[in-house]
Formats: structure tokens, sequence, C-alpha cells
């Protein structure tokens, strides 16, 4: 008897451990995240200029399906973070800059099927009664906002390339109305700038 | 760890009992409920005290006043936060869900301060060995998981109370520290520390 109440105390901690769990996904903004790459040489000591893109072009499979009525709202806010990290923005048709920011753009829509099944029914003669499972469709579309660094000061002139030093993303389920979006991709590209104090001079 | 280095360690667990039957003593098996509280760098990236915890352990006599085992634990640690993690080429901020999945696998050695049949025993103890820790790091719509095995040292000091037809109430303290590894999906090396107090239920088996 005694050897049986290990096990049973074992099984009644976990059934009630589970109660315990908290939920993964709660709300809509759950989905929302602002990550950063530096690469690993990246130096960000004496970068003073910049240029910036104004076009922020569309990648990936969704081609063409971003409303672009408020790119320069968000291209305004970059340049608001580049100025804060003490760069001067230049032409770079009469000036080369020390970073080129480029911005970029990608969507998905992600669809499929969920699986549920309605809770057991219990007839009033007693007997038990299940239903099959149900389907319940589902779509969403995913969306990345990436804004890239490019470090002019120190082209690959083997390859004729020009090696990113810094990508900020903001990443997250697209919104039914654009100002939503623009707002909460502001935010997210703010976060990705708060966290890579390094740009303002330094490396990682 | 190497895969060598965990046979070595299951081999000499295997030969435990052996050894054990070898003094003439009666073996305790049990099982220990326990609250954990990480510290160092586990409570900086789950910042949450864990009430999933539990343990089996068995004790073999190699004298009157102790013992050599084997401990199996399991610890769970999770934490919701929006804090910004550092990883190893960047950073990511967002609502996570962060966990730890930690299974030590220990073989222990027992020093008490009293004889068997004694109703209350306080001992000390000391466990070297394994630990594996499962880790996932959710975020937005994506999972990224790490599977770190890491050397560690477990002290622990306890009473145990013997009650009715050879049972044992056990009430331990145990402090875990596994060493440093780059496994992590953190930026920098991590150990795996926490303290955990428990009560457990142990019984004769022979």
């Amino acid at each position: 008897m005694r050897i049986r109440l290990i096990p049973t105390l074992a099984l009644l901690g976990a059934l009630s451990m589970l109660g315990c769990y908290p939920s993964r996904i709660e709300s809509i903004q759950d989905f929302d995240t602002a990550s950063t790459l530096h690469a690993p040489d990246a130096d960000f000591t004496g970068v003073n200029t910049y240029a910036i893109d104004d076009t922020i072009r569309e990648i990936g499979e969704d081609e063409d399906s971003v409303n672009h009525s408020q790119d320069a709202l968000v291209i305004a806010n970059i340049r608001a973070n580049l100025d804060a990290l003490g760069w001067t923005e230049v032409d770079p048709v009469t000036t080369e800059p020390d970073i080129m920011v480029s911005v970029a753009v990608t969507t998905s829509t992600n669809t499929g099927w969920l699986v549920g099944w309605w809770d057991w029914i219990y007839g009033w003669w007693g007997w038990g009664w299940y239903y099959p499972p149900v389907y319940y469709p589902y779509s969403y579309q995913t969306g990345t906002l990436m804004v890239a660094m490019l470090d002019i000061r120190n082209p690959d002139e083997v390859n004729d390339l020009v090696p990113v030093v810094w990508v900020g993303a903001a990443n997250g389920v697209l919104r039914s109305t654009t100002s939503t979006n623009v707002t909460v991709i502001n935010q997210l590209i703010d976060q990705a700038f708060e966290d890579s104090p390094y740009l303002a001079g330094g490396t990682p | 760890m190497s895969v060598r280095r965990i046979l070595v360690a299951a081999l000499v667990m295997a030969g435990l009992p052996a050894v054990a039957q070898a003094q003439g003593n009666q073996p305790l098996i049990g099982m220990t409920y326990s609250w954990s509280m990480p510290m160092d760098q586990t409570k900086e990236y789950t910042d949450n005290d864990s009430w999933i915890g539990f343990s089996f352990e068995s004790k073999w006599s190699t004298g009157d006043k102790s013992a050599v085992g084997i401990y199996l634990g399991w610890n769970e640690f999770y934490n919701r936060t929006t804090e910004t993690l550092e990883l190893k080429n960047g950073t990511i901020f967002g609502t996570q869900y962060r966990d730890y999945n930690v299974f030590p696998l220990l073989l222990t050695g027992t020093l008490y301060t009293a004889d068997p049949d004694a109703a209350k025993r306080m001992y000390i103890s000391v466990g070297a060995g394994a630990y594996y820790t499962h880790q996932t790091f959710d975020i937005g719509l994506s999972t990224v998981t790490s599977d770190i095995w890491q050397f560690g040292v477990s002290p622990e000091i306890g009473v145990q109370l013997n009650s009715f037809r050879g049972s044992t109430v056990q009430i331990s303290a145990r402090y875990h520290y596994a060493l440093e590894s780059e496994d992590y999906v953190q930026k920098d090396p991590q150990t795996m520390q926490y303290l955990s107090v428990g009560v457990g239920f142990f019984s004769k088996i022979f």
C-alpha cells in the first residue's frame, strides 16, 4: 500500500501542475516582434553619415500586396532614429555616405484548418454522444519590414559587393487598417534601434 | 558531455545496487515533489519560481550513517515576458514564452547524523552528474529550441523522518549548479542554477 502511494501522489501532482501553465498567445499583439541582426565583425565607430532609399521595396512571394500609401511615415520614423544616433543624412548622388539604408517589406498569407472536437453531450436517457471533428478554416497575413544598413566604407571590391552590417526587422500579423500597421511597425522599429545602442558608435 | 561519459555514468549507476547489497542494508526508494527558485543566469531567463518539480531517488546504505544513490529529477521553469533577449548575433523583442525543462541525472553520496532506526535523521548529501536541459523560446510565430548537456553538482541538506512500517518522509533543500554551456540560445554562455525545496516519500524496497 505504501508503495502505491508514491505513483498516486506523482499523478495528482502532475495533474495539479497542468492548471498552472500560462497561455502562450493571448492577443494579436503577441505576434509582434522586433529583431536585430548584426554582422559578426560589425563596427560602427566613426560612422557619421547615411543615405536612405525613400522607396520601401517589396520582396517575397506576395509582391504587390502591400499598401504603400503611408510609406513616408515609416521612412520618416527610420530617419528620426538614424538622426538620433548622431548621424547626418547626405545626398548619395553628391556625397558618398558611410552607411546606406535600404527598407524592404515582405508579406505572406498563411492558411490552414484547425481541427476541433465538440464536447461530449449527454442525452436525457443517460447515454453519451459525441460528434465527429469539426474543421475551422483560418487565414492570416504576416508581414515583415526590414531596415538594412550597408557599410559603404568597407566594400568587397573583389566581388563588387557591399556588406550588410545590420538589419532591424518588425514582424507580425497584419491588422485590418494600414494606419494601425504603420503605428505598430514604427513602434517595433523604434525598439530595434533601442536594442542596438552600439549603432551610435562601437561594436556589438 | 560526450556519449561515452554518459554511458560510463550509467554503468556505474547500474552497478550500485550490487555494491549496496553487499553491505547488507535495505535500500530506500522514493519520490520528492519540490518547489524551485531559479538563481543567477537561470533567473535572468525565467524570472519565475517553479511549482513543477519531481525527482525519483534511491539510496543504498554503505554503513549505518552513509549511503550512495541515484537521483533522477525534473524541474520546469517558464516565464512569459516582453524583455529583449540578446542572441548570439542580435536581439529579439516581443511577447515571449521562455521555458527550461531540466533533468538532473546524478550520483549521490549521503552522510547521516543518526542510525537507520532513529526517528529523525539529519543528513547532508552531494550529487554530481549530468544535467540535460531542453530550452524552448517561443516568440511571435517562431519557436527555437535547444538541447543542452552540462556537468553539474548538487549539494543537499535535509531530514528524514521515519514513520510507520518502513516509510520515510524526507524534507530537503537542494542546490543545483551546472557548469557553463554555450549551447543555450542566449548570447552568452549560461550556467543552470536553482534551489529546490522538497518533500519526499521513501520506502524500503527489499
